[in-house]
């Protein structure tokens, strides 16, 4: 053996000294990363080959490689050409799966700025899906610990889908409510029934990442309530995301949780009937107790935020009129309670009939957009109880004060943006109702 | 003549053998089959082949470059340390054969290479385009396979000639001084203007004036394309606008445009209403009463046409022999530093000199953003710093000088994105190809041929 062979030899023998050494230390290095939390998610195990090559192989460079690609996409997005971005915004968060602002900037952009670039509702729609499935499908699998992703992710149902302020808002709600209604075959689904039925199980895990378990959770602790609302989306994303992070304090999921039972309590109830393309969410007031009940989780667990106890007050404050108009008084009379047992400054020494007389608004603009309904199909409610019960006179006049706070919103608002803002008339909701139960008492708002 | 042919199949035959060559290759034909089904479209059949024709003929281009590099630096330096190439020099095969032989060789085997990727890509866009469905195929015909020429509007397209002659009366009237060099005045004055944009107020209209090179082709829409803003915040509300197009030949076309500002869109004239015209104005007119608003076009990218010009199959090969030419052009580099260093030296050298191009146009471009009249004429000099200053115009002009003919000579190689034309529908006009012809085989190549004949004969190979 020559010295030359001698240094080869001593060499080989460092490096797997140094190649044992590493691969000891490197499963304490990992746990210690989870204990600590260094990153918020299991280190990569399994990942596909491309992330790993990327992640692994490229090392420093993949920053260099990630920042081209990001000047790329600016530049096209710029040009107008969206036909690469997608396949841009999937190869930069694999150059940093780790990274979860990238991931919910490319979902952003996609959802959000692309989309609405487009006329048409199917265009739009699309754009906002690949935001959705990059968020879902990708940027969680890579990020499980992390709960913020999954609050952008429950914020695309909640604000993009669910919110009316996208002119195609409804287009929207119709895919969705579709694509579950292909896998669900309904909008409340049968748990008895859909726990042994395997094939809708693994579609629903497949093509939405709904995990049946997780849905029931959310169904037993808020439900029943209608999947093909995008509402029940983001609540099942922002409970996730709680699961999730059970060791960290994130505020927005909690958030998202008691907003989403607020649509679900004004709008939860969808009427949809294709043939005839009636699309309207009106009130699902057997949600109350749950809607409040999430409030209250909330504020024990963030004692000292004080704007989770202001919403809900204004949430007993506003859902109060609503429900005395479907004869929920059980409901006001709590509402009322709470009202005054946590802040009294709002109600002072008046009855709660004197203050829902108060509170109850008298024209359309008194009463915010996504609520209108809520009054509308009320006041038929009562009427249509008082209507059996012979009171003909009162009837008329709640069905009076329905008509009119629809025609006053359709003449000032409702005709600028029809198919965005418009609402459904007065024969479709009264086709809609929900059936009657035997009323009791109900007053006259 | 036989003695060229006879190195040039040599050096085909010894690039098929090389083992790097041959991995090489897989990955093109990889690239070729498996990127358009792996790669992640916008989910419309445009982006899918808009995708498929940017990603396959552009991996194809740089697998095909890093081979033509490594054959061409391999294919002398390699003889040279197996002592092949004594045994040519030494029958004796003239340094000059030798060279243009092995160039040739790899021109041969580019040749052939590029022509089954356009085959495959061609197979592969009509093989989508049969599966998918009728009307999108129609409208990717129409949009994405064919080759449109894109026509600016006079005031950007004659642009600079219009501001140089103007510029004697520009500096009088804003009384720039004598020492700021015109480069700087036409710089300052093209930054202002590009930041004015076209303002249409309600009621208001703007004029575009286009004037075509030739004849529309008959039977083809001329298609305008364009994108606006508006000066209210329209959550998304569409613009009520009228588009006004009259030609030289006394016609005119009117058509009625309901988009959204801050996206592009497009609408076409039919070819009846342009027939013969060479000069044709486009006018916006703002009727939107019912959300009165000013419309803005940027002044310079807000509006383009686009005439039919030639088939996808005709811009295809153009942009294969552009592919073609460039690769021409990195064998000739290739080969000549193969003559004097080894394998690996001789290919990071053929990178350096085949980058060296694209870092001198980007340092140029960054140098052309720099000062402008305005802060050039606001600088205040203190009273030592005449000299200092003198020193460093003198040092400045040099160095401003040494760029300045480094960015002439190299740049006319940067000026040709086949691969980004093609997705695009834009056509590679028959001038783009002789200009690189002109350039890259005309001139380049041949300055690299004369450089590696020189290098083989003074390394006196036949000698060793």
């Amino acid at each position: 053996m020559n010295r030359t062979q001698r240094h080869s030899a001593l060499l080989l023998c460092v490096m797997i000294a140094g190649f044992g050494f590493s691969s000891r230390i490197q499963t304490s290095l990992l746990e210690q990363r989870k204990t600590f939390q260094v990153t918020n998610g299991a280190p990569l195990e399994n990942a596909p080959p491309l992330v790993a090559v990327t992640t692994v192989a490229l090392g420093g460079f993949r920053g260099i490689l990630a920042d081209a690609l990001w000047l790329r996409a600016s530049r096209l997005q710029d040009e107008g050409k969206y036909f690469e971005n997608a396949q841009l915004a999937d190869w930069i968060t694999k150059l940093e799966p780790r990274f979860t602002e990238v991931w919910a900037y490319h979902a952003w952009n996609m959802s959000y700025n692309i989309s609405a670039l487009f006329q048409e509702p199917e265009t739009r729609w699309r754009w906002i899906k690949n935001g959705i499935t990059l968020l879902r499908d990708e940027g969680l699998v890579y990020n499980p610990g992390d709960p913020g992703l999954y609050h952008e992710l429950g914020w695309f149902y909640q604000h993009k889908i669910g919110n009316f302020r996208d002119r195609h808002h409804r287009y929207y709600k119709r895919e969705l409510a579709k694509e579950i209604t292909h896998i669900l075959g309904t909008g409340i689904p049968d748990y008895n029934t859909l726990m042994k039925d395997q094939v809708t199980i693994n579609q629903l895990k497949t093509s939405l990442k709904l995990d049946i378990l997780q849905m029931k959770a959310i169904d037993d602790t808020y439900g029943p309530l209608d999947w093909r609302l995008a509402e029940s989306h983001s609540l099942y994303w922002a409970s996730r995301g709680l699961k999730n992070a059970e060791n960290q304090t994130f505020r927005s999921c909690d958030t998202m949780v008691y907003q989403s039972m607020y649509q679900h309590f004004f709008t939860g109830r969808l009427t949809l009937i294709p043939e005839t393309e009636v699309f309207y969410q009106s009130p699902r007031v057997d949600l109350w107790e749950q809607t409040a009940e999430s409030y209250r989780t909330a504020i024990a667990k963030h004692p000292s935020t004080q704007h989770i106890q202001d919403a809900y007050l204004n949430f007993l404050t506003t859902s109060a009129p609503i429900l005395r108009l479907y004869g929920q008084h059980k409901q006001v009379d709590s509402a009322f309670a709470q009202i005054k047992h946590r802040n009294p400054s709002r109600v002072p020494e008046i009855t709660s009939t004197a203050w829902l007389n108060r509170i109850t608004p008298k024209t359309y603009n008194e009463i915010p957009m996504t609520e209108l309904v809520a009054y509308i199909e009320g006041a038929l409610v009562t009427s249509r109880d008082y209507a059996s019960q012979g009171r003909t006179l009162e009837s008329i006049r709640l069905e009076n004060y329905a008509t009119r706070l629809r025609e006053n919103f359709m003449k000032d608002v409702g005709h600028l943006r029809i198919g965005q803002l418009d609402l459904p008339s007065i024969d479709q909701i009264k086709a809609g109702l929900p059936p009657q139960k035997n009323p009791n008492f109900i007053k006259t708002p | 003549m036989n003695q060229i042919i006879a190195i040039a199949s040599l050096s085909i035959r010894t690039a098929i053998r090389s083992r790097i060559l041959q991995i090489l290759l897989t990955l093109l034909m990889a690239a070729l089959v498996v990127f358009p089904r792996v790669l992640i479209s916008d989910g419309t059949l445009e982006g899918i082949i808009r995708i498929m024709l940017q990603y396959t003929l552009g991996s194809a281009f740089v697998v095909l470059s890093i081979a033509t590099m490594w054959a061409a630096c391999g294919s002398i330096s390699t003889e040279v340390q197996t002592r092949t190439l004594h045994m040519l020099f030494s029958k004796p095969v003239p340094a000059a054969r030798v060279w243009l032989g092995k160039w040739l060789g790899l021109c041969v085997l580019n040749f052939f290479l590029l022509t089954g990727c356009a085959a495959i890509v061609a197979i592969q866009v009509q093989l989508t385009l049969k599966v998918a469905d009728a009307t999108e195929a129609e409208i990717v015909k129409r949009e994405i396979l064919v080759g449109r020429q894109e026509i600016e509007p006079d005031d950007v397209r004659f642009m600079e000639k219009t501001i140089r002659s103007q510029l004697p009366i520009i500096r009088k009237q804003k009384n720039i001084a004598d020492d700021v060099p015109d480069s700087i005045v036409y710089r300052t004055v093209v930054k202002e203007i590009k930041t004015r944009p076209h303002v249409v107020p309600t009621d208001g209209q703007h004029n575009w004036t286009f004037t075509l090179d030739e004849p529309l082709a008959p039977g083809h829409p001329l298609q305008v394309k364009f994108k606006m803003a508006s000066s209210l915040d329209r959550d998304n509300t569409p613009i009520l606008g009228k588009w006004l197009v009259r030609t030289d030949t006394g016609q005119s076309w009117t058509h009625q445009s309901h988009e959204r500002a801050g996206a592009f869109a497009q609408f076409s004239i039919p070819y009846e209403s342009v027939t013969d015209a060479r000069s044709i104005q486009v006018s916006y007119i703002n009727n939107d009463h019912q959300h009165p608003s000013s419309v803005l076009f940027n002044w310079e990218s807000s509006i383009r046409l686009y005439a039919w010009k030639t088939h996808f199959t005709t811009n295809l090969l153009r942009a294969c022999t552009l592919l073609f030419i460039l690769l021409a052009l990195i064998a000739a580099v290739g080969i000549t530093t193969g003559c004097s260093l080894t394998l690996p030296v001789a290919a990071f050298t053929t990178l350096f000199f085949i980058s060296m191009p694209w870092l001198v146009v980007t340092i140029h471009e960054s140098m052309s953003s720099a000062p402008t009249a305005t802060s050039h004429a606001g600088h205040d000099h203190g009273p030592n710093e005449g000299h200092e200053k003198g020193n460093a115009d003198t040092k400045n002009t040099v160095v401003t000088s040494i760029h300045q003919a480094t960015y002439t000579v190299l740049s006319p190689v940067t000026r040709f994105h086949p691969v980004q034309s093609l997705p695009d529908g834009k056509e590679i006009p028959v001038h783009q190809l002789l200009e690189a012809l002109f350039f890259c085989i005309g001139i380049y190549s041949p300055i690299f041929a004369i450089a590696g004949i020189r290098i083989l004969n003074r390394r006196e190979v036949g000698a060793v």
